[in-house]
């Protein structure tokens, strides 16, 4: 059965240290001037109980399974692997950029190297081919992120998805997302 | 970008205009005529200028022929690419059955573009076939603007149904405009013979 | 240690940087290149002060210069800033000079029984 490799990012347990971010960048050689992975530190926002909280939200690609930027790519550069996993084929890239507009997210950024669009690729050619977590998930001091197989009913994935409650991004534009979020429902913050 | 989409958009309107006009019964004298040849004219250069932009507007323009062999037949770009495969050749053809004199006996050219002078004659005056087709895919080109941009689903003012209408409606309407532009002023020769003639039969 | 004029001032680490080490760091720095002061808006609006707006923190021990930043997130009696900016060394070139030194207005207080620095001080927030 092939692998179907999501995410969960607990907002309860993020603290914003950038940590995942930075990790990516060492691991994937990411160019100084882009980002694959930001936390964006939202806030304070006032809950219903009249306390304040804090949104740590992870941009990032979240790796759709209803993926819009693959279906606007006029030569399959932008394509989805066996495992769920979308990546960029630089070779067959033009630089039209239908894919950094068509996303819901604005995962995509333009690599001033090769001119092509990146995202994050959960690692794929560095990491995962060696049978190694993404370097986000292992370098995140508070275990907040979790990744795994959503095919396989005994992985750690799917047994947090199945106590916690999760929510997914912008799930009403059908893109079937396969990162899942946490809600950081901590609160308690009086100002 | 938004240059290029009013390029395109421009040349089908310019074509559809031409062809519309000429299949009007009555229209091929003045001032009619000087817009039939403004919009023959007008489609196959501005949709080559509008190419020639596109392709430097690329990030990796040099890999621009990627997009020609390489197909996505889900994505509206390469349909796109297709569509233009044939629109293109179809306006140059009918550009140089509207301009035939020019191009083969009196333009500066002539004697370079004698050898396609058979292929161009063979195809006749008023090749129905041949202006159905341009007309289809001038359509198509008006619209696929449109649908271009609505597959970005996530900006609420691309994800209206109405959005390729809109840009036919705006080529059309761009195109008829050029047309009368560029028919009253380069092909008023036309215009202005015919209209004197007028006063000498009455 | 804290005058009756004055607000709270209270201090912390950010997740980001590790104390004031990295604060030269590229990655780190493009990240985070300075620290803003946490005021609450009610508190600005007396004196004046919009977001972003340069404020000047004073005490008997020092004299700092940062941005302000109004938030709810702060109480309306005092103010905080995060230590590990405000660098002094030159040599620093990307960390030099940006930000508020915490550190620098705290007093240098021994406390009496356990003999621990004391932290707590307080500052006169105002325009710059």
């Amino acid at each position: 059965m092939p692998k179907k490799y999501g995410m969960i990012h607990d907002d309860n347990l993020c603290i914003g240290c950038q940590a995942c971010s930075i990790a990516c960048r060492a691991e994937n050689r990411v160019p100084e001037s882009v980002y694959r992975l930001q936390v964006h530190i939202k806030g304070p926002e006032q809950l219903p109980n009249g306390t304040l909280k804090y949104t740590y939200h992870r941009q990032s690609c979240v790796q759709c399974e209803n993926t819009p930027c693959v279906s606007v790519c006029p030569t399959k550069a932008s394509h989805k692997d066996e495992n769920g996993i979308v990546s960029v084929d630089v070779d067959l890239c033009v630089g039209c950029l239908y894919c950094v507009a068509a996303c819901p997210y604005q995962a995509r950024y333009v690599d001033p190297v090769t001119k092509a669009p990146g995202k994050c690729d959960f690692c794929k050619e560095t990491r995962l081919g060696r049978g190694e977590e993404p370097a986000c998930v292992t370098v995140c001091p508070t275990d907040a992120l979790i990744f795994g197989d959503l095919n396989d009913p005994k992985s750690a994935l799917n047994k947090v998805l199945s106590t916690k409650v999760t929510m997914r991004n912008k799930e009403s534009l059908g893109t079937n997302p396969k990162l899942f979020i946490v809600p950081n429902r901590r609160g308690g913050i009086e100002s | 970008m938004r240059f290029i989409f009013f390029l395109a958009g421009l040349s089908a309107g310019a074509a559809m205009t031409s062809l519309m006009v000429k299949w009007i019964e009555g229209n091929n004298k003045a001032p009619w005529d000087g817009l039939i040849k403004a919009g023959a004219l007008l489609a196959p250069l501005t949709i080559c200028l509008g190419l020639f932009l596109l392709i430097f507007d690329l990030t990796r323009p040099l890999h621009f022929w990627k997009l020609l062999i390489h197909y996505n037949f889900s994505s509206v770009m390469t349909l796109g690419v297709l569509g233009l495969f044939i629109y293109t050749p179809l306006s140059f053809i009918y550009a140089a059955i509207k301009f035939k004199p020019w191009l083969f006996e009196t333009g500066p050219f002539a004697g370079l573009l004698k050898p396609f002078k058979g292929i161009i004659d063979s195809i006749g005056d008023n090749p129905a076939w041949l202006e159905r087709t341009l007309f289809l895919f001038a359509v198509i080109i008006g619209i696929y603007t449109g649908f271009l941009l609505s597959a970005m689903y996530s900006y609420p003012l691309f994800n209206t149904p109405l959005l390729p209408i809109l840009f036919l409606a705006s080529g059309l309407s761009s195109g008829v405009a050029a047309s009368i532009l560029f028919g009253l002023l380069f092909f008023k020769s036309e215009v202005n013979q015919k209209k004197c003639q007028i006063p000498f039969g009455a | 240690m804290k005058e009756d004029d004055e607000l709270f001032f209270i201090q912390g680490k950010t997740a980001l940087h590790t104390n004031g080490h990295t604060g030269n760091i590229p990655w780190l720095n493009n990240a985070m290149p300075t620290n803003a002061v946490w005021i609450h808006p009610e508190t600005a609006g007396k004196s004046g002060i919009k977001n972003g707006d340069k404020i000047e923190l004073s005490n008997k021990y020092g004299k700092q210069i940062g941005e302000a930043l109004l938030t709810e997130g702060i109480r309306k009696d005092t103010v905080f800033a995060y230590f590990g900016f405000g660098h002094v060394s030159k040599g620093l070139k990307r960390a030099y000079g940006k930000g508020v030194n915490s550190g620098s207005l705290l007093p240098h207080f021994t406390s009496p029984v356990v003999g621990m620095n004391l932290h707590t001080s307080g500052v006169k927030v105002r325009k710059a």
